[in-house]
């Protein structure tokens, strides 16, 4: 039945010049707003190859030669739309990077959707037209790309502008979109290579030598992450749970013998800069962590009680990695 | 180009994606290169032949590209043999001998995707190139062909991993090539055109032309016997002459030298459509539309004899008192014209002095044995009729015979042919009835032209051919003017009198089968051939003669009532907006492959929708019909549709059983519905 009224909304909604309906908030859509279309060199040398043919068919008044010019044109029109669709309509996700330490490589994991039927081929996607990774989208299914960034200072950074592009089929033009994510990506400071030992500390917050071995055994609790795995206690645990791990226990030293350090910013020689004992006291970190020691923190007014366990590592990072010389008391 | 690994990983498997593309490259260039093989020295095509062929060695085997030096130096010889071998070093040939070697030495240094896409705009620049040599219909075609493939290959090297079959890529070109159809064509039905030429003279047309000269001498016209050409085609509204009847004349020629035959420098031209004497209802006046091809002349045909032509826009026409249509540019654009011709016998005609004194002149001293025989004849006879009788039964009569390679002739042409070789074609007899009609007293004169012509069935059209070329004569009579008399036709009234059949039967295939000895076979091709021929005339008479007349004609057909030049533009802009959006609509149109089983399920959300009760857009089939369950009391045909549906969509139960109770469900329900 014809109805009066045309519905729009749902010719809109079939043609890819208009917006896609995306998946969920975080996915983006390219749509003819996002999606930028221009000749390409090779393109301008196209046009003037036509203008030469077309002036050849004007001035010998060959007929096939309009034919062939006339052809040849609405082949760059055709292409301008294979171009365009090549790229409008992906749905783009990304994920938020995870941190790394200064000089290290952060990966962008980027996830490009392809729902339509047609395959999407030979696109670039890079934050630079010089690192441009190529990647083809088969009809229907979903593509990953992983994207490389060099961090070089501690501290927060925005997500650097995605560029997408590509020149398929014909490469008479250039059609590309941008990707400006929220996500941001921190980067902690690089740990200082060959840091010196570890400021071990008495609880009451003298230093103190290391002293060598465990304390006595006080009794178990609850494993938390970030725990040591040599002071699992396999023993009580076998007994607890009858044979059935699924409870897993950490041995308790008694208090005052326990090894502890204090990794404090303000207690480090006045001759490295800032950036060199943020470093430092990063490098300590992760080797207090690694060594299973419980470690207290203090940058600036930040005082961050001895613990140890993942994410106290993280909290101290990130202490690290935002640290503003302004806040330095 | 490095390959990675040694030739013979290759020979054991398939090539790999660049090569491919390289050969499809070499291939396509090929394609465009071989209309030129016609164009250019014998050499120069084997050349590039050699270096393509290299090329593709290099390619499939895998070695590296020949040195920088190597190639200039190479292109340096070839180019300076092409220099040395032309007499016109600006010439067209010249040019494009050097395109033809440049293409092929730049395929020999492609390293990157950009040296690919040059050979391919230098191949669509070479295939606008082969059209100044043929615009044909198979020229056409050809085109396509070639297009469709660079189309491809230029669509090649712009994939990166994933990548089509090769077949698939191959459709792909001829696709876009089919894509751009509608919108080139309307381009093509619609631009203005602009009069060439934007600059220069106007050239002599590069088709190489054959046709009748301006000038007559035994040999050129029996070239013409073995050309196939058309020389023009005839639309004849009313009445149709009889095939013997049908002389088309040309040119006439009243000055001889005693060897060749040359018209005497133009006369008074007469006043077109002068006649005053009626039309007789006996012998009715003739309506001819003639479409004529190119011939670099100046002469226009119709039937004996025109009275009146219609003036084409691009020329200025001319009836010269010898009855000849003459145009004072050459004739170098396929041209349409309407002419009306009546019998000479109707047409009343003076002899002024001048015209008889050209008309009795003859070659001092010349063919004295043909002087001393037309002085015994002059004794025996006076009265002129009956001399040109006398004549022609003596061509009959003596051992005179037709023949299209006659010995030749020596200095005194008419003596060696009347009493000597006794043999030859039109050209000879005219040639001879005109020197004894004028010996004896007769004045006479040359026609050349064309004779006969045969009907095609499928479009009506009439088709003259240069095998039809033919050369007749006419002498005065003082109480009748200008008489027709072909000589040749007392000696072979077969080459006069044409069977329609006969040319289309004595072409192509009869060469190889004697057509003559099937029937039906012969039936055949002549409908083929019949079919052909109108083809190529429709194709030259809208597509290659396409101009602003035409294009009135195709807007008129719209509606639009004499279209002017300056609406073109805007007709074009308007409608090529139209179509582009189209395009760009269904190109752009997102396409959903739907499963038989989801459109049974969007029917019935549509259905639910109408009933009152439509899906929540979050709603899966079963929270679905729970709800349904929960709210209303539905049949429970609704709830056993989602549940089957469900079990099909997500289970593994979906076969064409049950999706034959969907159906039986989906109608159950509307059933229900409209029975409440």
């Amino acid at each position: 039945m014809w109805t009066h009224h045309v519905n729009w909304a749902q010719i809109k909604s079939k043609v890819l010049f208009w917006q896609n309906p995306a998946v969920s908030l975080q996915e983006l859509i390219l749509d003819r707003r996002r999606v930028y279309i221009v000749p390409s060199k090779t393109g301008f040398t196209y046009l003037v190859l036509l203008i030469m043919i077309f002036i050849a068919a004007i001035n010998f008044n060959l007929n096939l030669g309009y034919a062939l010019t006339f052809i040849l044109a609405t082949a760059a029109i055709v292409d301008m739309l294979y171009t365009f669709r090549n790229l409008a309509g992906l749905g783009l996700l990304s994920t938020p990077p995870q941190p790394v330490f200064a000089g290290e490589t952060a990966q962008f994991t980027l996830h490009l959707a392809n729902r339509n039927p047609r395959p999407r081929y030979a696109i670039g996607i890079g934050f630079t037209k010089e690192t441009m990774q190529m990647a083809d989208i088969p009809a229907t299914s979903n593509g990953i790309i992983t994207l490389s960034y060099t961090s070089t200072q501690r501290g927060w950074y925005q997500c650097p502008r995605i560029r997408l592009h590509t020149s398929f089929p014909m490469g008479l033009f250039n059609a590309w979109a941008y990707l400006q994510t929220d996500k941001h990506l921190l980067v902690y400071p690089a740990p200082e290579q060959g840091a010196p030992e570890l400021p071990y500390t008495d609880i009451d917050g003298e230093q103190s030598l290391a002293k060598s071995g465990h304390d006595e055994f006080s009794g178990v609790r609850n494993y938390h992450p970030g725990d040591s795995p040599k002071n699992l206690a396999w023993r009580q645990m076998a007994r607890q749970s009858g044979g059935d791990n699924d409870v897993l226990l950490s041995k308790v030293f008694s208090g005052g013998q326990q090894k502890m350090v204090l990794l404090d910013f303000s207690a480090l020689a006045v001759t490295l800069s800032t950036e060199q004992k943020l470093s430092r006291l990063c490098a300590w970190a992760l080797r207090a962590e690694k060594q299973g020691l419980v470690y207290g923190f203090k940058l600036g007014s930040h005082y961050l009680s001895p613990s140890n366990g993942e994410r106290h590592q993280r909290n101290c990072l990130i202490e690290l990695a935002l640290f503003s010389t302004d806040t330095r008391v | 180009m490095k390959t990675l690994f040694t030739p013979a990983f290759w020979y054991q498997w398939r090539l790999s994606q660049d090569k491919v593309n390289t050969l499809h490259l070499i291939f396509s260039c090929l394609l465009a290169l071989i209309p030129f093989i016609q164009q250019s020295p014998w050499w120069v095509s084997l050349a590039a032949g050699l270096l393509l062929f290299w090329r593709s060695e290099i390619t499939i085997a895998g070695h590296q590209l020949p040195s920088k030096w190597l190639l200039i130096s190479i292109t340096c010889l070839i180019t300076t043999g092409i220099l040395w071998s032309a007499q016109n070093w600006m010439g067209r040939e010249t040019g494009v001998s050097i395109l033809v070697i440049l293409t092929c030495v730049k395929l020999l240094e492609m390293q990157a995707r950009r040296d690919a896409m040059a050979v391919i705009f230098v191949s669509y620049f070479l295939l606008a190139g082969q059209l100044f040599y043929s615009q044909s219909l198979l020229t056409g075609l050809y085109l396509g062909l070639c297009l469709a493939c660079l189309f491809s290959v230029q669509q090649s090297f712009h994939y990166h991993q994933l990548t089509p079959p090769f077949l698939q890529r191959l459709r792909d070109g001829a696709s876009l090539l089919g894509v751009t159809i509608p919108l080139a064509l309307l381009l093509f039905l619609l631009f203005p055109r602009i009069q060439g030429p934007l600059w220069g003279k106007p050239q002599p047309h590069p088709y190489g032309m054959t046709g009748l000269s301006d000038y007559m001498q035994p040999g050129n016209i029996s070239e013409l016997f073995f050309s196939d050409q058309i020389a023009f085609r005839v639309k004849f509204s009313g009445a149709t002459p009889l095939p013997q009847d049908s002389y088309w004349r040309a040119i006439v020629l009243d000055r001889f030298d005693g060897q060749r035959w040359i018209a005497s420098p133009s006369q008074n031209n007469i006043r077109l459509n002068m006649d005053t004497r009626p039309a007789s209802i006996a012998i009715p006046d003739i309506f001819q539309h003639i479409i004529m091809e190119p011939n670099n002349q100046h002469w226009l045909f119709a039937l004996d004899l025109p009275i009146s032509i219609t003036n084409p826009d691009q020329l200025t026409l001319h009836l010269t008192q010898r009855r000849e249509i003459y145009s004072y540019r050459q004739l170098q654009e396929r041209l349409q014209y309407d002419v009306v011709s009546r019998s000479s016998a109707l047409i009343s005609q003076q002899l002024t002095a001048l015209e008889r004194k050209n008309t009795l002149q003859l070659p001092p001293n010349a063919n004295p044995l043909t002087m001393q025989w037309v002085n015994n004849l002059r004794k025996t006879r006076t009265d002129p009729t009956e001399l040109a009788q006398y004549v022609l039964n003596y061509f009959r009569v003596e051992p005179f015979s037709y023949s299209l390679s006659p010995p030749p002739l020596g200095n005194q042409q008419v003596d060696d042919f009347m009493f000597t070789t006794r043999s030859g074609f039109c050209e000879h007899y005219a040639s001879a009835f005109v020197v004894i009609m004028r010996a004896l007293g007769i004045p006479a004169r040359v026609v050349t032209g064309y004779q006969g012509g045969e009907l095609n069935p499928v479009d009506g059209l009439t088709t003259i051919r240069q095998s039809d070329a033919h050369a007749w004569t006419e002498i005065w009579l003082e109480n009748r003017g200008w008489l027709r008399i072909d000589p040749t036709a007392a000696i072979a009234p077969n080459r006069v009198q044409h069977e329609v059949t006969q040319h289309y039967a004595a072409g192509g295939f009869s060469r190889l089968i004697n057509l003559n000895e099937h029937a039906w076979l012969r039936k055949q091709a002549f409908y083929i051939r019949a079919n052909w021929d109108a083809l190529n005339s429709a194709w030259n008479l809208w597509g290659l003669n396409y101009n602003w007349e035409k294009q009135k004609a195709f807007i008129s057909m719209f509606g639009v009532h004499d279209p002017q030049l300056a609406q073109l533009p805007v007709i074009l802009a308007l409608s090529a907006s139209i179509v582009t959006g189209l395009l760009a609509l269904i190109l752009l149109w997102k396409q959903t492959k739907s499963t038989p089983l989801d459109k049974l399920y969007g029917q019935f959300c549509k259905r639910m929708r109408t009933y009152g009760h439509p899906r929540h857009p979050e709603e899966g089939p079963s929270d679905y019909s729970h709800r349904l369950q929960q709210e209303c009391s539905i049949s429970p045909h609704f709830i056993a549709f989602l549940q089957l549906y469900s079990r099909c969509k997500y289970g593994k139960e979906y076969n064409s059983n049950n999706y034959n109770a969907l159906k039986q469900l989906l109608k159950k329900c509307h059933q229900h519905k409209t029975a409440r």
